[in-house]
């Protein structure tokens, strides 16, 4: 199956700091990439170049056919591309209403009722984003990023601090999407809501990444286990 | 189409371009959304002004000048405003998403500086 999305054998030193050496990951239509590696590993660096907010030493980005070597995110979101950043997208001050607005100005607003419903956000879109709990803004973000309807997304820690049903509502939205078509890249550390819709998992480890199968193949990955699961993971 | 087992996908429209020839023009332009570009524009003014009163303040009232650099228009201003909308890189992410060209936030906040500037200058030349 081919992938729609690839960030291809990618370098990234910081000075001497190197990040990634030779660190890939990709995504295909229709299904989700779990990338999982310890703090600071460069899984958000990697997303980061993916998107074209960064640039890399070397290596490519590929996305719908075509291949960049300084990609830029608003010629890739253009193409249909969606990066959500592991920081708050949305504008403090504004309203969610008038932050869906701006994506119903530019792609239409045929679906927007529908993901509203579904995402329990009709009573929170008069409210600035500012005003919002952590899983409320998490909701509205996923809403902005589904009404786009993007090819790809790529969503660093979307899990990440936010309660159980705020995390099960999301989930549900990204195996919508990928219903849809949508090829998505997650990362994070809540390996059981990440490993619970992911259909693929890449393991980030010293600058270069492991294509290690499907969340049951990741499980028994000897290494995987040891290294970034934990003795918890054995129990 | 490949994917999931079993899966069938919606044919969606509105994925790749906005779909009435209305919309077609700012998207070839990459503009923002007038909303948020409205936005800009008032923390600009917001900020020139804040700006201007800290200079008339500060140099004009405490040090007692009241120059040329105090009244005319100066790049300062501009090259402020621009760094602080540089510091609002995350909601410009938003916009960077549906595919809009910062270049307009800048262009936007530039501008209204200027003209406040260019206003500034004439009401104050008689003084």
């Amino acid at each position: 199956m081919p992938p729609i999305f690839a960030a291809d054998s990618i370098g990234k030193s910081f000075g001497d700091r190197t990040v990634l050496k030779a660190a890939s990951v990709w995504a295909a239509e229709g299904r989700i990439t779990a990338l999982f590696g310890r703090n600071g590993c460069g899984k958000s660096t990697l997303l980061r170049i993916g998107a074209g907010l960064m640039r890399a030493d070397h290596g490519v980005v590929l996305f719908r056919g075509r291949a960049y070597l300084r990609p830029r995110l608003r010629e890739l979101a253009a193409r249909g591309l969606f990066y959500l950043p592991d920081r708050e997208l949305l504008s403090p001050r504004q309203t969610v209403r008038e932050q869906i607005r701006a994506v119903e100005w530019r792609f239409g607003r045929g679906r927007t009722e529908g993901i509203l419903d579904r995402l329990g956000l009709r009573q929170r879109l008069d409210q600035p984003a500012v005003e919002l709990s952590g899983g409320e803004r998490r909701r509205a973000e996923i809403a902005v990023a589904w009404i786009r309807a993007p090819r790809c997304l790529l969503a660093d820690e979307p899990f990440a601090g936010i309660n159980p049903s705020d995390a099960a509502v999301l989930a549900d939205a990204f195996r919508e999407l990928a219903r849809e078509g949508c090829a998505l890249v997650i990362t994070g550390h809540e390996v059981p809501e990440v490993m619970d819709v992911a259909d693929e998992v890449v393991w980030m480890v010293a600058g270069t990444t492991h294509g290690i199968g499907t969340p049951a193949e990741a499980s028994r990955h000897d290494r995987f286990r040891r290294e970034y699961l934990g003795p918890a993971a054995g129990r | 189409m490949c994917g999931r087992a079993g899966t069938t996908y919606l044919k969606d429209p509105m994925r790749d371009a906005p779909q009435s020839r209305a919309a077609s023009l700012p998207h070839a332009l990459r503009l923002p959304y007038p909303g948020y570009l409205a936005v800009v524009v008032r923390r600009s003014a917001v900020t020139w002004l804040l700006v201007r009163l800290f200079c008339f303040i500060v140099l004009g009232v405490i040090l007692s000048d009241f120059s040329a650099s105090v009244r005319q228009p100066t790049w300062g201003v501009p090259a402020l405003l621009v760094w602080l909308d540089r510091r609002r890189f995350h909601e410009l992410l938003l916009h960077a998403n549906l595919g809009a060209s910062e270049l307009w936030f800048w262009a936007a906040s530039l501008a209204t500086v200027f003209a406040l500037d260019t206003a500034a200058a004439i009401v104050l030349r008689p003084f």
